[in-house]
């Protein structure tokens, strides 16, 4: 039995569910997000700031880990580089408020006026 | 002589045979990893795609609100939502005429209201999370607030 064309399979696979899985979690961060009833497709494909919620210290900024100290200054800086530029927040649904509030008052104190939050749909 | 010629014409060919007369690249590993990228990327596409966003304004606390230069302009309408954390997990609402009540109320009041606050206006609902509230209660009285008719709500 040749089980050439097995391994080749395989091996894509591993190799794809790492790099894609990586990719994800550095980017978007894992959560189980809130279910909402009201949502929008991403109907433009500008790739917005996206903030995930790591703990109650510090959040990840487009992959990056930040303290939330240091957010606002973060935050300000990329709305320099792109103005108008969308801010996504992403949180878990069991998450406490009070560990958005203060990534809510990092955006405003950076002059954001709106931020997307990112939910499921629910079914 | 034309019975052999005929016989030639028609020999049947051993796998071994069909095997040795193949010739160039194998394409039936390429094949095989192309089809699973293909249902791998189906399938990727499945699973991100219930995933949508909601917009929260985030209006400015009303001590550093800009003060209009218009002598008799009225300030916009902000309306609260204060919702606190009870103890069975879950969040009761003050609002809308609601106080400590349901988020079920909530849907109700907000959608009673709204035809009447939203005509010739656009008031800014805040919803202000007391402390112990889970975020997917404030995702849920946004909710509420949007499907009611209200096009501004933020967070505090």
């Amino acid at each position: 039995m040749n089980v050439t064309p097995m391994i080749d399979v395989v091996m894509c696979l591993i190799v794809f569910y790492l790099i894609v899985g990586h990719l994800v979690m550095e980017r978007e961060g894992l959560a189980r997000l809130p279910e909402s009833m009201r949502g929008e497709e991403q109907d433009d494909y500008v790739e917005p700031i996206v903030i995930a919620i790591i703990n109650a210290e510090s959040v990840s900024v487009d992959g990056v880990e930040t303290s939330i100290e240091r957010l606002e200054s973060v935050l300000s800086g990329k709305r320099a580089q792109q103005p108008g530029v969308t801010v996504r927040l992403r949180a878990g649904r069991e998450m406490a408020y009070e560990l958005v509030e203060p990534v809510v008052e990092a955006c405003r104190g950076a002059g954001v006026t709106s931020l997307e939050l990112a939910t499921e749909r629910s079914p | 002589m034309s019975g052999s010629a005929a016989g030639k014409a028609f020999r049947n060919r051993t796998a071994l045979a069909q095997h040795e007369l193949h010739f160039g690249p194998n394409m039936t590993p390429m094949v095989d990893v192309v089809m699973v990228i293909l249902i791998f990327f189906m399938a990727s596409t499945a699973i991100l795609g219930p995933e949508w966003f909601i917009n929260a304004h985030l209006p400015e606390d009303e001590a550093v609100a800009a003060v209009p230069d218009e002598r008799f302009t009225l300030p916009d309408i902000r309306l609260e939502v204060v919702l606190t954390a009870d103890d069975a997990g879950g969040a009761r609402v003050t609002g809308f005429g609601v106080t400590n009540g349901t988020m079920a109320e909530l849907v109700e009041a907000a959608r009673a209201a709204a035809p009447d606050l939203t005509a010739g206006s656009e008031p800014t609902v805040v919803i202000v999370p007391g402390p112990g509230v889970a975020y997917q209660d404030v995702v849920r009285a946004h909710d509420a607030c949007t499907a009611a008719g209200f096009t501004r709500v933020g967070l505090d």
